[in-house]
């Protein structure tokens, strides 16, 4: 017959269970309290972990963003930059011309001529403009030189020898014939404005001036929206710029009459006017894009603040509690252990 | 009565003394057996003073009933967390490391990094490595559940040999009870080997027990197959070495009828067969499913519109048939093992990177001329694919519409789910386990100081005996001597 209802064994196991239980999440709270998280976080979340697998991806994402976002800024500076530059040129230019309505000495023609040769070589700098391996203006082209130097020796570069064609073909002498003194006015408004017609003509300008692609680079700033980052040296203030400059550079130091050398400088103050509207309207569109850039880093910020916290909030623990209860388990494992030897020591065997 | 008769009482003390001490012995040595029930010496009164009648076994039919449904259920449960915790591992650490939602998310950012400077040979390259890595978790992880799978049949195949050995002995110790209680000898010593045996069959598949006459003990699984009626059922299994997606293990035979598997993360296994079966037929051929259905929706996003149709671009197969229709919205089976990068863009390979931005089956990048550095339309057109979503077949059990990356990380998700629900109930499950063995101990293990208790009251009781004896042994010199 039986008389009590406990046996040494399931004294043991009791005691064996409960230490090995104590350990075990004594071991799962020590690492939750170094790392602030979960220690199994899998587990603890369950299907949940789907949404901070999420979470973790999305904020990779704009950490990914935020640094492409400074690469797009940069490139957008740079671009400003070049094209301040180009505006500038494009105003000195403009001031020699407007200087130069009723000078007539051959000196003085001459310091215009250099002024607008130095002005088209300043542009032509900033226009091939290269930033971290890539040329600005070029578009998707953006491995090759966007736009080509006017003062190219030899052979002569394909813009002046067009242009050199052009007069040819349209007086029917060169530029240094003595025939030019009789270019009336009117003859030389027909040429410009054919040159104008040239000028905006895509095959010619792409032919002779420029080997940007029409379509400019576009960067992802955030998640949903993509901007323009790029102009390129096809747009029209652009052309209006190399046609007043080409102008002023080839026909004001002829020897041309008084008249037409006006008819002359009134078109090229008219295009560098032009050209000075369409380059700034190129740098307002990218300071849109600026803007844009800024503004998506703004909200990139915030939501990256944002998604720290939910992930705070799905997998960390409160260590101000696991802390509290490793010093529980602490002194339930200790009474633990202290109950075991007791126990063992609590037999007949030594009473007898 | 007479003296003699007190002698004689005295005596037949003596003989219980002896027989009782030979129990408590027995039971002290027995201590820390498990499988050993606690023996108790019945005494019953006979006309000189008292004679041991039997020697009882102490038993509890309820919980020991109990004690096998814990221990089927705790085995199940554990074996299904044990192959689980294998999967999680296939996708790494805490972080999630090695998923393949951890390197579409990197091959999604640098694409786009990508996108933004297309011309940068160094970030093609990136972006190509990533698309290595991408292709290659999906390689090894179907490969790793593959193993799972292998693995898994070669452990029913040893449980299935050890369950047929067990089964034999079974029939060994139950006979030598059903005779040994037919012809009234002790049989407690093959009851206690009878016992451990069945704990040891529950561990392999749930069994219900029926007592009949003689003690005869038949088994029914779980399932209610016929498991050992006077002799032992057959049970077979044709394992299977190989595995790929394609293949299908083997059911497990008991007498003919095939062992249903577990269901669930708190699994409905009883048993470690059920919960391996779970394993092998259901649980990793799902996260198989998915892998495919990740690889078909790699492929797809990053095929080319070439003028010819459809052409695979940066990720291609090898192996499954070339013909095999990918945009069918079903999982072919196996496309995750073998789904890799097109050579054409891997410059160790004789490839070219840059192709990923200018077309790889043909140019789409300025046709006729040369390529232009910064062209982004493909690569836009790739990264923004990964923000379109997918239908999916509904056998990846995920939702069945959605981007690539969510349905990467829904697919870790879903396993961490079974996975929670099993580690949650693998703890209550041995809790549970624990609680019955201790119940059961409590009831049928030894107690060492209730046996030197008994000891004391046996050591007293010859004493007194002895005591007795000299007693009557001085009565009877007096009357010896007085009749002189």
């Amino acid at each position: 017959m039986k008389a009590s209802f406990v046996s040494n064994m399931s004294l043991q196991n009791a005691m064996r269970i409960t230490v090995s239980k104590a350990q075990k999440e004594m071991l799962q709270l020590q690492e939750e309290t170094v790392t602030g998280r979960h220690a199994d976080v899998g587990a603890t979340l369950g299907a949940k972990t789907t949404r901070t697998l999420n979470l973790h991806r999305d904020l990779q994402r704009m950490e990914s963003l935020k640094s492409t976002n400074a690469l797009t800024t940069q490139r957008l500076a740079a671009s400003q930059e070049a094209l301040g530059q180009m505006s500038e040129a494009a105003n000195g230019a403009m001031e020699v011309l407007i200087a130069l309505s009723g000078i007539t000495t051959s000196d003085q023609l001459e310091l215009a001529r250099t002024n607008m040769g130095n002005a088209l070589s300043t542009f032509t700098a900033a226009a091939n403009t290269s930033f971290s391996g890539e040329y600005l203006f070029a578009g998707i082209n953006s491995d090759v030189l966007p736009f080509k130097d006017y003062f190219e020796g030899s052979p002569a570069s394909e813009a002046k020898t067009a242009f050199d064609d052009a007069f040819f073909v349209h007086f029917g002498f060169t530029q240094t014939d003595p025939g030019v003194g009789d270019i009336t006015p009117d003859e030389m408004s027909a040429f410009i404005a054919d040159l104008e017609t040239s000028f905006l003509d895509d095959a010619y300008w792409q032919s002779n001036w420029s080997n940007a692609s029409d379509e400019n680079m576009q960067s992802r700033v955030s998640a949903a929206e993509t901007v323009q980052s790029s102009t390129n040296t096809n747009a029209r203030g652009m052309r209006h710029m190399a046609l007043g400059l080409v102008l002023g550079q080839e026909l004001l130091a002829l020897g041309i009459s008084e008249e037409t050398r006006k008819t002359v400088s009134d078109a090229a103050i008219d295009y560098m006017g032009r050209a000075v509207s369409g380059i700034d309207s190129e740098r307002s569109k990218l300071g849109i894009s600026e803007s844009r850039v800024t503004q998506a880093n703004v909200s990139l910020n915030a939501q990256i603040t944002i998604l720290g916290t939910s992930i705070k909030d799905m997998e960390g623990i409160d260590t101000y509690e696991a802390a509290t209860r490793v010093t529980t388990l602490e002194s339930q494992l200790s009474l633990a252990y202290t109950l075991t030897s007791r126990i063992q020591n609590l037999s007949l065997l030594n009473y007898l | 009565m007479s003296l003699s008769a007190a002698m004689k009482t005295a005596q037949s003390s003596f003989s219980n003394v002896g027989l009782q001490s030979a129990v408590a012995s027995k039971n002290i040595a027995n201590a820390s057996n498990p499988a050993y029930a606690r023996r108790a010496a019945i005494l019953a009164t006979a006309s000189s003073g008292a004679t041991v009648v039997e020697t009882q076994r102490a038993q509890n039919e309820a919980l020991l009933k109990q004690n096998l449904l814990s221990i089927s259920k705790a085995a199940g449960q554990d074996t299904l967390l044990s192959g689980l915790t294998q999967m999680k591992m296939m996708l790494g650490g805490e972080d999630y490391e090695l998923a393949p939602s951890t390197y579409l998310a990197k091959l999604r950012d640098n694409l786009q990094t990508f996108a933004d400077k297309p011309n940068e040979v160094s970030l093609a390259e990136t972006v190509v490595s990533d698309a290595v890595d991408v292709a290659n978790s999906l390689n090894s992880t179907s490969q790793s559940l593959q193993k799972l799978r292998a693995e898994a049949d070669a452990d029913i195949d040893t449980a299935v040999t050890e369950l047929n050995r067990l089964l034999r002995e079974f029939r060994t110790y139950n006979d030598q009870v059903r005779q040994g209680t037919a012809a009234g000898n002790d049989v407690n010593d093959a009851l206690d080997q009878r016992d451990k045996l069945l704990t040891e069959i529950s561990a392999i598949v749930g069994v219900t027990t029926v007592t009949r006459t003689n003690n005869d003990l038949a088994l029914y699984t779980s399932d209610g197959t016929v498991l050992f009626e006077t002799v032992e059922r057959s049970v077979s299994f044709q394992p299977t070495t190989t595995y790929t997606a394609t293949v299908d293990g083997n059911q497990v035979l008991i007498d003919g009828v095939p062992v249903q598997a577990g269901a669930g993360g708190n699994t409905s296994a009883r048993g470690s067969i059920a919960a391996l079966l779970q394993l092998r037929d259901h649980t990793a051929p799902t996260f198989q499913a998915q892998l495919d259905e990740m690889a078909r929706g790699l492929i797809n996003m990053f095929s080319e519109d070439t003028a010819g149709g459809p052409a695979d671009g940066l990720f291609v197969r090898n192996g499954v048939a070339v013909g095999d229709d990918l945009t069918v919205d079903a999982v072919v089976p196996g496309l995750a093992t073998v789904i890799k990068v097109n050579p054409d863009v891997i410059t160790s390979q004789g490839g070219n990177a840059m192709l990923l931005r200018d077309g790889i089956n043909e140019t789409f990048n300025n046709p006729g001329g040369d390529p232009f550095a910064s062209f982004s339309d493909l690569l836009n057109g790739y990264a923004s694919a990964f923000e379109t979503p997918m239908t999916y077949d509904p056998a990846a059990a995920i939702d069945g519409t959605g981007t690539i990356l969510a349905f990467s990380t829904g697919s870790a998700g879903w396993l961490e789910e079974i996975r929670s629900a099993a580690t949650t109930a693998g703890d209550d499950k041995n809790a549970l386990l624990g609680r019955t063995q201790e119940a059961l101990q409590n009831v049928t293990s030894v107690s060492l100081d209730e046996e030197l208790a008994l000891l004391l009251d046996l050591e007293q009781s010859y004493k007194a005996s002895a005591k007795l004896v000299a007693a009557v042994d001085e009565m009877i010199t007096a009357l010896l001597q007085a009749a002189g």
